[in-house]
């Protein structure tokens, strides 16, 4: 920290500068002795705004114990205003609570709220607001409180928030009619209720990465009063109140509601420490976690701090290539530490180490976009917040900076990233060099055409052969979409889960060019902020949630197998006999259900594609191996319809089946109903954040893709085609499905 | 005419008392810096008293009910000692003649006076008393340091002047009677870079990216 005034000098006559003390929202204070040994801070005004003079002169008559009292006002020979006030030693509040991260004992407190209380009662008695009440003007010396600042805040407009070089520190405290330009007495209520707030729990009731977010969520967020005891909740809640109209009208009625509700508290609970915070947690297990807590914080500001330093020095030398790897270790090393604390404890992760890691994490960012030219995210992302406050407030809460943050990684989805990472050389292999992988499909076309039309002249004539060509222009289509989007055709999740983010952030993965990241970040702040939520939408839904939902979805998907069979066995001849009724309502049924229990168990995951479609294809497997063991047990044939399996897939690579049997062979089944579950994307037709209920357009796709399995395997093209049409159905039908204006 | 209202500092004297050094540091507060062995604690004594003659007052002289010579602190090679001339407690304990101090030991002097003794780092005999009751010398001071072999500002709690928003280390050395300034840093003193090292003068400013200090030395 700079300051103007160097120790010994003597800018005013009769005061000598000995030491600074603080740089506040309106200039610098410092330590002075009066020729005679008296000691003084002295305040120089930066900007000599007419306001703030008549402010100060307001003030500078009146006395009372709890408020810091002015001196005078002296002009030095620059012109510069000098206020002279009573040098007040001992802590600011704020470093008590630095030094209290879970809260004060209860008896603080109200020390502290009965100072406060009597100074700002005062200062209202006299018709006069203080506007800026905040910890770090708050005192306390041979026990008395005092509240400093007196006669000083400025009009804290928003406007003109950055010409003042307001800090965030005030932005905390600040009443939400403020943000409009009101100045009753109730913005002071307001802060107080904020500031004990924070004396119970160490924390402030709202919290964000920049000014705009915390505005924003005390205009319109309502705190979260569950760390606080229930005969204070209410209290809180009074003088939380947005609208200055409900709140309580003054401080000193706050204070003695909050004293009347503590003491009864203090006699029901004697006043212990902890009495109001963390109701959950006690005795020795409290003060463990808290401990273990302090250590994680203060390892994180560490790292923190080493990652300021490497920005600001990157900043100064444009070396944001070279000092990308040091950064890289610090999240990891972050990383490691907050992987470790959810391990031993989810308790152990608390706010401020999420905000301490959400802060590097957005330096790493800053670096990754630093490193070659392009739109820096975060700025960008700023930018926005103050134009369209609302919209970027959901971009700030973004998973990316902020992967699940109160929630550990799974063991599943460990297993998921641990598989994404080991086939992460074959998937960059496929990113860097796309046309390998184009080469690879044009290869395998042009292996499997000819043998498809060579080996049955009839059929191609007949126009069947477009299977075939259809089936290689949507793989290679799914093939390109793949390179197309970058590494995460597959493995990775979705845009809007949090890994790839998280590997952008850190710098892993192959580098993008210019264009690519301009428009993923565009694009990507864009999805985030006014698309609606989709399947791909990471969230939190509840094993309760889950098991209801699916029970339902199971039953429906009953009534809806027994509905599609009845049509087709009634409207067509497709369905011949009572076996037949019977294997291909199990079929639906089994295989619906199979969908429907894969889905919901991954809904709201972040969708791990490969490791879906691998698990959509075991389940094809099981529902595969039940259909042969039914087909026997119920004696039936299915008319293999005139495609013999000798142009199948099986047929071409099997020497095992020089015999033909006459019945569709296990392998068939089997192999029909994998490729069906892992070539559609089911989670599109289950998801309850689905875009339609019931979609004609993916029972068509289903039904192709069903054809072409069929076709491929050896089973019969009709019956997979049907079965497939008829899967798609009933999941579609069974499945919840929230309706659009419900999706908040 | 005016001149005994005027600070001692501003009079060419040193602020401090005895022979204890002074350090002002921004944003932080002010510190006593002792390198004698042996501490005298008291009272503040009749008004006549000749502040810097330490045959009359105390070395750490306290605007208090004591003695004027309460209580004595006496370093050697393997600790501190607490001598007790008026009514002491240590910890809770009263002392009647002498005591060990040990890190985070309470030291109460007389009815109300209480002073904490700290030896933040292990792997130096420094110590620093810490003002946890309100009793204050004349001036403001946040802390006395004793001084054996080197004491060392930063910003976490094991050093002897916690300053919490340093990034970096200083040390000021003692060696023989001259006091040394060194650090890791770039700092400059009165503008000239520190380099190695550079002993410490009365008035000496000495300026980092983000500290300064200055330091008052009594002749």
């Amino acid at each position: 920290m700079k300051f103007t005034f160097a120790p010994e000098s003597r800018p005013l006559d009769g005061f000598t500068i000995k030491r600074a003390i603080a740089r506040g929202g309106f200039g610098e204070v410092y330590y002075a002795l009066t020729d005679s040994g008296k000691e003084v801070a002295i305040k120089l005004l930066q900007d000599n705004l007419e306001v703030e003079l008549r402010g100060v002169t307001q003030c500078l008559n009146l006395k009372h114990p709890n408020l810091v009292t002015l001196f005078d006002i002296k002009q030095d020979g620059e012109g510069d205003h000098w206020i002279v006030m009573e040098y007040v030693g001992g802590k600011t509040l704020d470093r008590v609570i630095h030094e209290h991260a879970n809260g004060l004992p209860l008896d603080e407190v109200l020390a502290w709220l009965d100072g406060i209380a009597a100074g700002i009662g005062f200062l209202h008695d006299r018709g006069i607001v203080h506007r800026d009440l905040k910890p770090a003007n708050i005192f306390r010396e041979n026990g008395v409180v005092k509240v400093g600042d007196v006669g000083l805040s400025k009009f804290i407009a928003p406007s003109r928030r950055s010409a003042h070089t307001q800090s965030v520190g005030t932005v905390y405290y600040m009443a939400p009619e403020v943000a409009k330009g009101r100045y009753g007495r109730e913005v002071d209520v307001y802060s107080l209720a904020v500031i004990l707030f924070e004396l119970l729990t160490g924390k402030v009731p709202f919290d964000g990465e920049t000014t705009a977010e915390i505005l924003m969520k005390h205009l319109t967020e309502r705190p979260n009063l569950s760390p606080i005891s229930a005969n204070l909740r209410p209290i809180l809640e009074a003088a939380l109140e947005k609208d200055p109209q409900r709140r309580t009208s003054d401080v000193t009625e706050l204070a003695r509601q909050f004293r009347a509700a503590a003491t009864h508290l203090g006699t029901s609970e004697a006043s212990k420490a902890d009495n109001v915070t963390l109701e959950t947690e006690s005795g020795s297990e409290f003060h463990e976690i808290h401990a273990q807590r302090l250590r994680i914080c203060s390892q994180l500001r560490d790292l923190l701090e080493k990652a300021r330093e490497l920005e600001t020095a990157a900043d100064r030398d444009r070396t944001w290539n070279q000092k990308q790897p040091p950064i890289e270790g610090l999240v990891r090393h972050a990383r490691g530490i907050r992987r470790d604390a959810f391990q031993r404890d989810e308790r152990l992760w608390d706010h401020s180490a999420e905000g301490t890691y959400a802060s590097l994490i957005a330096i790493a960012d800053k670096f990754h976009t630093s490193a070659s030219p392009g739109i820096p995210i975060l700025d960008y992302a700023d930018t926005l917040l103050d134009e369209e406050l609302v919209s970027a407030k959901q971009v700030i809460q973004r998973p990316s900076v902020f992967p699940n943050p109160k929630r550990p990684a799974s063991r599943w989805e460990k297993a998921c990233r641990k598989s994404g990472r080991s086939m992460g050389g074959l998937v960059s292999l496929w990113h860097r060099h796309p046309l390998l992988l184009i080469g690879a499909a044009v290869a395998f076309m042009v292996w499997m055409l000819p043998r498809g039309v060579s080996a049955n002249v009839m059929a191609a004539g007949r126009g069947m052969n477009f299977l075939w060509v259809l089936f290689g222009v949507v793989v290679t289509i799914e093939l390109f979409r793949g390179v197309s989007r970058g590494v995460d055709w597959l493995f990775l999740p979705d845009r809007t889960t949090s890994t790839e983010n998280h590997g952008r952030a850190t710098g892993h993965g192959p580098q993008k060019s210019y264009q690519q990241r301009t428009a993923d970040s565009s694009t990507w702040i864009h999805r985030a902020a006014f698309r609606s939520m989709n399947p791909n939408t990471v969230r939190e839904i509840s094993w309760r949630r889950r098991i209801t939902e699916l029970s339902g979805s199971l039953a429906t998907a009953g009534l809806a197998t027994a509905l599609v069979t009845a049509v087709l066995a009634y409207m067509t001849q497709f369905l011949g006999s009572t076996a037949l009724i019977g294997q291909f309502a199990a079929g639906t049924l089994i295989g619906s259900w199979g969908l429907l229990i894969v889905s919901k168990l991954r809904e709201g995951r972040p969708h791990e594609r490969y490791i879906d479609r691998m698990l959509l294809a075991g389940v094809g497997v099981l529902v595969g191996v039940a259909m042969f063991e039914l087909d026997g047990w119920l004696l039936i044939d299915l008319p293999l319809d005139g495609w013999s399996q000798k142009q199948s897939l099986l047929a071409m690579t099997s020497t095992s089946l020089t015999d033909h049997p006459p019945h569709v062979l296990a392998e068939s089944y089997v192999a029909f109903f994998a490729t069906l579950f892992f070539f559609r994307r089911w989670w599109w037709h289950t998801d309850s954040l689905r875009p339609h209920r019931f979609r004609i357009l993916s029972v068509c796709l289903t039904a192709i893709v069903g054809a072409l399995a069929a076709r491929a395997w050896g089973f019969p093209v009709l019956w997979g085609t049907v079965w497939a049409a008829s899967l798609s159905s009933v999941v579609q039908l069974a499945a919840v499905w929230t309706p659009h204006d419900q999706r908040r | 005419m005016l001149s005994f209202l005027r600070h001692p500092s501003v009079v060419n004297r040193s602020a401090t008392q005895g022979a204890m050094c002074t350090i002002w540091i921004d944003g932080v507060g002010c510190f006593w810096l002792s390198q004698r062995d042996r501490v005298t604690i008291g009272g503040p004594g009749a008004p006549t008293a000749n502040l810097n003659d330490s045959r009359v007052t105390a070395d750490l002289s306290i605007l208090s009910d004591l003695k004027l010579r309460h209580a004595t602190i006496v370093r050697n090679s393997e600790g501190y000692l607490l001598e007790a001339h008026g009514a002491v407690r240590i910890s809770g304990r009263d002392v009647l003649e002498r005591a060990a101090l040990c890190d985070g030991a309470m030291v109460e002097l007389g009815r109300s006076v209480r002073l904490k003794f700290r030896q933040p780092s292990a792997l130096s005999l420094t110590a620093r008393l810490d003002f946890v009751s309100d009793h204050r010398p004349t001036q403001s001071v946040d802390g006395v340091v004793l001084l054996a072999d080197t004491c060392v500002l930063g910003s976490g709690d094991e050093n002897h002047i916690v300053c919490h928003d340093w990034l970096g280390q200083v040390l000021l050395v003692r060696q023989g009677a001259e006091l040394w300034c060194r650090s890791r840093q770039a700092l400059t003193v009165n503008g000239h870079p520190l380099g190695n090292g550079r002993r410490m003068q009365s008035g000496d400013i000495v300026s980092g990216e983000n500290s300064r200090f200055r330091i008052e030395i009594p002749h």
